[in-house]
């Protein structure tokens, strides 16, 4: 419908006809009575013309002689209404549609974080709970200043927050706060000492006197770079050593397992179902009998949406399983294999700056226990900082 | 006589009117408007009678004088007390 059509539509106007000789004496009526008529057209001896519902009623006292007139159609609201009086259903669903676009539109039925990295969007989400800001929150109660105020001393990661409501929708812009970044104190004098026993196979030294030499063996907490020193014009040096030192180390490490495990066979399942909408949850569990001490429960809270529109509207999954186990005896090859998985699993977390040079692997098994000793030979940089207490300020 | 003498003296007075001011005749006096937009719609105002309507010819009767609008498939869109739009292929414009 364009605009311009709108307050007639509003207003309520009838379309009716005019036929016979003294047309222009009808038009001359209404124009003398103050009818204002619009879409005049004209067909043959018919003039098809519009005016208001009020108008319309003036045009009656329009006695021309041979004029005949008709009402073709009815517009507007109060025709409309009229129309659809007696079906009481049909005005009853409008007005309920419209009382629940105005009560939906109250809540808050989206929230989006943007701009955090190290703050989850659950803590986020939590700590504006606590606040009383979350989906499905009544819009009118809140006072956004006072929530930012609230988040920023509830989080100290938190830089800056902004909450911004679009409609139904929040939109939480979140900036983190800056944290200084975390160096090694270059100022304080320092010597450089062996962690591990080993033999010296490379010394590359940056600042400080070396002391350990290449191809010599050394023992942990051996000192290989000192920054206390006296320099060729017998100055007294006092610095901070840095450097890498490679060494070829041996370590041994003893990896043990039960032959006796308790293997699953299978699990029991019960799953119970809730529906949670604006704060409230509608709870379909009924007969609901599980200890909670003996099942391993977990909850899953799923968003219900239509044509990708997210509703404030969650179907809580409360699972609840209880593994079945029974009790087995390995065979040697089964747990060398475990204990292979264990050993990569080392190697991967705690030598994984190392180059291994030579692995020998000693298998024990009695029946009941199954052991490993893994004999390693590597290289790695053996180099740790000692600080050198100082009394300067 | 009275009234023959007010309106001499109204006239009087508008004429000053527009030749001290530059004001267009149109806003003083009550003279017809008519405003041509191409050759399909025109604008009126200070109608007083339609004397005449017909798809070919609409005849309008302002206050000093009869306009006639020819042409073809001509229709009022819009009337009220004092203004009309014509719209349709409009051929010539006559003042009688």
């Amino acid at each position: 419908m364009p605009i311009h059509k709108l307050p007639r539509y509003l207003k309520g106007y009838v379309t009716f006809e005019v036929k016979g000789i003294g047309r222009e004496e009808f038009l001359n009526f209404c124009s003398k009575n103050d009818i204002n008529l619009f879409d005049l057209r004209l067909f043959d001896d018919t003039l098809i013309v519009s005016c208001f519902v009020s108008d319309y009623r003036k045009t009656k006292a329009a006695k021309v002689a041979g004029l005949r007139k008709r009402i073709v159609k009815r517009k507007g609201i109060r025709f409309f209404t009229n129309r659809y009086k007696k079906r009481l259903g049909l005005i009853v669903g409008f007005a309920l549609m419209i009382f629940m676009l105005i009560f939906l539109s109250g809540y808050i039925w989206d929230i989006d974080i943007t701009g955090n990295e190290r703050l989850s969007d659950n803590l986020i989400l939590e700590t504006l709970e606590e606040c009383g800001f979350s989906e499905g929150g009544r819009k009118s109660s809140l006072d956004i200043s006072k929530i930012e105020n609230e988040m920023m001393i509830k989080l100290s990661d938190l830089g800056r927050i902004s909450i911004n409501l679009d409609g139904s929708f929040a939109h939480i812009i979140v900036k983190e706060r800056a944290t200084p970044p975390v160096s090694e104190d270059t100022s304080r004098p320092s010597n450089l000492v062996a962690s591990m026993d080993g033999i010296v196979v490379k010394m590359e030294i940056v600042k400080g006197k070396p002391i350990a030499i290449e191809g010599s063996g050394v023992v942990k907490g051996q000192l290989l770079v000192t920054g206390f020193y006296n320099d060729k014009k017998d100055n007294i040096i006092l610095e901070h050593s840095s450097g890498k030192i490679t060494a070829l180390a041996e370590v041994s490490k003893t990896f043990e397992i039960s032959m006796s495990v308790e293997e699953k066979v299978g699990s029991e399942e019960k799953i119970f179902y809730s529906v949670e909408a604006f704060g409230n949850k509608l709870d379909f569990s009924f007969g609901k009998d599980v200890d909670e001490t003996d099942w391993n429960k977990s909850v899953s809270r799923e968003r219900m949406s239509l044509f990708g529109l997210d509703f404030p509207i969650y179907l809580i999954k409360e699972s609840y399983t209880k593994e079945i186990t029974l009790e087995k005896t390995l065979s040697e090859d089964e747990a060398k294999e475990r204990i292979k998985d264990e050993i990569e699993h080392f190697e991967k977390s705690e030598l994984y700056e190392a180059q291994i040079q030579k692995k020998h692997i000693t298998w024990k098994s009695d029946g009941e226990r199954c052991r490993a000793q893994v004999d390693y030979t590597f290289l790695t940089d053996i180099a740790e900082q000692q600080y050198i207490e100082t009394e300067q300020k | 006589m009275k009234n023959k003498t007010d309106k001499t003296i109204a006239n009087k007075f508008t004429s000053f009117v527009e030749n001290q001011t530059d004001m267009p005749p149109v806003s003083i006096a009550d003279l017809p408007y008519i405003e041509i937009s191409g050759q399909n719609h025109i604008e009126l105002d200070g109608i007083q009678k339609i004397l005449e309507y017909k798809e070919n010819i609409i005849k309008i009767r302002f206050r000093h004088s009869t306009v006639c609008f020819n042409g073809e498939k001509l229709c009022l869109k819009d009337y009220n007390k004092k203004n009309a739009v014509i719209e349709g292929k409009i051929t010539t414009v006559e003042f009688e």
